[in-house]
């Protein structure tokens, strides 16, 4: 029956703790998994179906975006053991994209070259591109030797390999058929330019003569251009003539610098003798040569009559004042803090007025106009962003003074702000908390910084003084209150807080003081204490149940105590032992009935340690002292074991004795004393 | 007599155990600030000083600078959308992180056409270990970006609508959408460079989409650049919130808040006052028996 209340009871305490169990074992099922437990693996399906993609780029002739598939290549998780396979694959398929690349763009240009009737242009790209046809022929059969060997390396077609895998493969290998198709129609494409070509070497050629002066000229200047376009010495006239001013300059893409080649670019038409003249303007373009040339390009009925031609370049010098700049510039630059940028503007021997501007990076932060030294006194916005930034100092090019600039990477810095506090460490309820503290970087003390001194809702804005101490008080009390829970004496403060109360008799509390002001800062910075808090309130209840506790303890503690001491018969052997018999036994308010019986048993027992010379232990009982003791005659024991039959149903019974047993406990005492000290029965 | 007392006793000590079980486990809840795990984003929140907010309602009025990360794993309610909005429209920076959640209803109400298409973006080749950590390898000079050659994600998706000038971040060439879940690329899948991370102006302020939360989670923060990537989000605000109101709640979390909610009677002034009038009773009652005893036998 145990058992089976015990089985019962557990299944209902399991019943109680089971429903619970979830809360510690949760199931959540988002979708990421542990980032170090993550199996690493190739995927050869993928692998291959990414060589097929690339493959279709380049059969849609996008062979820039495969080159680049290619490239990022560079990046993919593949196992060092075949690294090396791949690498070598990805090359050739480098050197076929790139071969095809310039084989469709050598055919365009023939195609343009045609159009214009530049036949000798055109044949040099023809013959180029019948030279690619046969390179990527010779690739695209190496790419396919290729596939074989990594399918044998790889397992592609193996027994063992997946459908999926054996699919991708043929994949693969369709797509490189469609590349050979590709290279097909590039060749069939070269086979009509020539064709168009060979038609074309049957139209008259023209000739153009060029002069030009002077070849030496500063910018902005004019130079005189003549010259004669002529069919086999016969004048060509009223002719378009174009007059290009070729020169190489630098362009700015994604902040690289790259060589270009620009032109600028005069029209004008031969006379009735063939003869030509114009004026053209050299461009403000500071570099230290232009090439001229003199284009005929026939256009409507003339492209079936005659060819182009070109006049022999000629080289204009230009001439212009080299403008050099010399800034000191920062190694940083603090948001929000000023900074002074000097420098100085080299222009020969002029020092005339020069427009100078300031970026970081794409920004104008200052600009004005200067003749040769200057100086900027510049504040970055708050708005920079701290990271590594390019501050650039530039002068503008006017008329022949070519323009400046220099630029320099430097890092945007926020000033770091710090906060020292000094909060006591306990705090007594009710009672206010004072803070107070410091608010600097490593510029100085900071004024007017809005600090926040938080503890839980409980929240007071104070403002930094002018050496940046700050005082705040957070007022805690015993009880909720609606009172305004803090305020500050010395500076400008406001709450907006409920007011802070904490009821635990004993309470940990964090006060959290932060500035998140001004912005230059980066981030908040701020600081954390820990303070203890006693509510003498809750305190006092909680030691008042606590006493009351601890003294009912105790009294039942006690009482249990004089229950044993009631039938511990140790201080017997005294002959003041009945006192302490006594004692208890008042405590359990003992009746004069009972207390007669003990006295009874008190005194035969006296006698009987007395004689037999054995006192009765605290541990033992009256039953074990009893059996201890052989007392000289049969009728002294036989008293002494009703007289303690007596006593122990008195001691443990409710009920109290009736007056006849009483007084048979006395008798049996007084028999006891006589019989045991004259020695007769 | 016996049984009675060893069944309470096993009793509360059960329950007490299950009680103080509960209170110090340590939550284990995804994106959770409080979970120090390799799920939990402790070590960001900590390192870059996040304030977690339990309510949208706690963003900042005048949020100049500040920015909240928020992770739709739940809906909003139209009071929330409203505070998101006005949160963004007063200066504030969103960053939005999702990739099978909400996110884009609050792209909806925002009223901006990119969204998250919630198809997991894989990358056999260019990734992390296997194909569902793609790398992210293409970025566009970006304040976010800087110094970040290669992100990872971890089961992401990725973003469609997205303008090129507004595009932050771009998967691989080789990475495509799994839209069959079957972990192949088939004809019919979206393929790379795809889109996974977005900046978009509205109002004063700013969203930024970042198609996979997971990249701020404690297991991630060391992979990569993916902390370079946190760190420049943290060294472009003053604030930095991050939203916990939108993260489903696990059994552990339900059970500390009601856990919670019974400590929060128990400190208010009437809930001690009853806790200590039940102590008292309580010692009380063995007093009681025993006058009552003493009055029975007398």
């Amino acid at each position: 029956m145990k058992r089976l209340v015990i089985i019962l009871s557990i299944l209902a305490v399991l019943a109680i703790v089971l429903p619970g169990l979830p809360a510690l074992a949760q199931h959540t099922h988002l979708p990421h998994e542990k980032p170090d437990t993550a199996v690493r693996v190739l995927d050869k399906v993928g692998l291959l179906l990414s060589y097929v993609h690339i493959n279709n780029l380049a059969s849609k002739s996008q062979f820039q975006s495969a080159r680049d598939a290619l490239t990022e290549m560079s990046n993919a998780n593949i196992p060092a053991s075949i690294r090396h396979i791949i690498d070598q694959y990805n090359s050739l398929y480098q050197k076929l994209f790139t071969t095809l690349d310039n084989l469709e763009s050598l055919l365009n240009e023939a195609s343009v070259l045609l159009s214009r009737s530049q036949i000798n242009e055109a044949r040099q790209r023809l013959d180029n591109a019948g030279s690619n046809i046969r390179n990527a022929n010779s690739l695209l059969k190496d790419t396919k030797a290729a596939t074989d060997s990594l399918s044998g390396q790889l397992g592609f077609l193996d027994t063992s390999a997946t459908n999926q895998l054996t699919q991708s493969y043929h994949r693969l290998v369709d797509s490189i058929k469609r590349l050979k198709d590709v290279i097909d129609k590039l060749t069939g494409l070269r086979e009509s330019l020539t064709e168009r070509y060979t038609q074309m070497t049957k139209l008259t050629p023209t000739e153009l003569s060029m002069d030009a002066s002077p070849l030496t000229a500063f910018v902005g200047e004019n130079i005189t251009v003549s010259g004669r376009l002529s069919d086999n010495s016969t004048p060509l006239t009223q002719k378009a003539i174009l007059l290009s001013l070729e020169y190489k300059t630098m362009k700015n893409v994604n902040k690289i610098n790259i060589p270009v080649t620009a032109t600028a670019n005069t029209t004008t038409a031969t006379g009735f003798d063939g003869l030509y003249v114009a004026n053209i303007t050299v461009p403000y373009q500071y570099v230290d040569n232009m090439t001229l040339t003199a284009i005929y390009e026939p256009s409507g009925t003339d492209i079936k009559n005659y060819l182009s031609s070109k006049s022999q370049p000629l080289t204009v010098n230009t001439l212009f004042y080299h403008t050099y700049l010399k800034v000191n510039m920062p190694q940083g630059l603090y948001r929000e803090q000023p900074f002074t940028l000097s420098g100085e503007i080299i222009s020969g021997y002029d020092n005339i007025s020069r427009n100078v501007s300031v970026y970081l990076d794409d920004n104008l932060l200052a600009e004005k106009t200067v003749s040769c030294l200057f100086n900027f006194e510049i504040i970055p916005s708050e708005n920079a962003t701290p990271r590594k930034s390019e501050l650039t100092v530039a002068v503008a090019p006017d008329g022949r003074y070519s323009g400046a600039s220099q630029s320099h990477n430097i890092a945007i810095l926020v000033t770091p702000g710090h906060i020292e506090t000094r909060i006591p460490s306990i705090v007594l309820l009710p009672g206010s908390i004072k803070i107070s503290g410091r608010v600097y970087n490593e510029f100085g003390p900071i004024a007017e910084a809005p600090v926040s001194l938080k503890l839980k809702n409980s929240q007071t804005t104070v403002t930094t003084a002018p050496d940046g101490s700050f005082h705040g008080f957070i007022k805690l009390n015993i009880l909720p209150t609606k009172a305004p829970s803090s305020n500050n004496q010395l500076d400008v403060s406001k709450s907006v807080t409920e007011p802070f109360f904490d009821l635990s008799p004993i309470g940990i509390h964090e006060i959290a003081v932060t500035t998140e002001q001004p912005e230059s800062w980066g981030t908040a910075v701020g600081e954390k204490s820990r303070i203890l808090t006693i509510n003498p309130l809750s305190t006092g209840l909680i030691m008042a149940v606590l006493i009351a506790l601890g003294l009912v303890i105790y009294r039942r503690k006690q009482t249990r105590m004089s229950r044993q001491k009631v039938v511990s018969p140790v201080e017997v052997a005294e002959p003041s032992a009945i006192t302490p018999l006594h004692s208890p036994v008042s405590k359990l308010k003992l009746t004069a009935i009972k207390s007669r019986v003990l006295s009874a048993y008190q005194s035969g027992l006296s006698i009987i340690e007395k004689i037999t010379g054995i006192v009765m232990a605290p541990h033992i009982t009256l039953r074990e002292f009893l059996k201890m003791t052989q007392l000289p005659s049969p009728g002294v024991t036989e008293c002494f074991a009703e007289l303690t039959a007596i006593t122990e149903s008195t001691l443990y019974s409710a009920r109290e004795p009736p007056q006849d047993t009483v007084t048979r406990a006395e008798k049996l005492a007084t028999t006891i004393k006589e019989e045991l000290y004259s020695g007769n029965p | 007599m016996e049984i009675r007392r060893f069944l309470i006793t096993i009793t509360i000590i059960l329950i007490a155990g299950l009680i103080l079980g509960i209170w110090f486990f340590p939550i284990n809840q995804d994106f959770r600030v409080e979970n120090p795990f390799w799920n939990g984003i402790d070590d960001m929140s900590t390192k870059y000083h996040m304030q977690p907010l339990d309510s949208l309602a706690d963003l900042p009025l005048s949020p100049d600078s500040a920015t909240c990360i928020t992770i739709p794993y739940l809906s909003y309610t139209p009071a929330e959308l409203e505070q998101l909005n006005h949160f963004i429209s007063s200066g504030g920076r969103l960053i939005l992180a999702d990739d099978y959640g909400h996110g884009n209803q609050v792209l909806e109400y925002l009223g901006l056409g990119v969204r998250f298409t919630g198809q997991t973006l894989l990358d056999p080749l260019v990734n992390y270990k296997n194909k569902y950590f793609p790398r992210i390898v293409n970025f566009q000079p970006d304040p976010l970006t800087s110094n970040t050659d290669n992100l990872v994600f971890n089961h992401g998706t990725s973003l469609t609508g997205v303008n090129a000038a507004d595009t932050i971040a771009l998967s691989s060439t080789f990475s495509f959408l799994d839209n069959n879940d079957n972990g192949i690329h088939e004809d019919n899948e979206p393929v790379g460079p795809l889109p996974v991370i977005s900046r978009h102006n509205l109002g004063s302020g700013q969203v930024i989409l970042v198609a996979d939360p997971s990249l701020f989670i404690n297991g991630m923060d060391k992979v990569e650049d993916n902390a370079e990537f946190m760190q420049n989000i943290s060294a472009t605000t003053n604030v930095l919130y991050v939203d916990q109101s939108h993260l489903k709640i696990s059994e552990l979390q339900r059970s500390k808040r009601w856990l919670r909610q019974v400590r929060g009677l128990f400190i208010n002034p009437a809930g001690t006052v009853a806790l200590v009038a039940v102590a008292i009773a309580a010692v009380s009652i063995p007093i009681w028996r025993k006058k009552k005893e003493s009055n029975d036998s007398a």
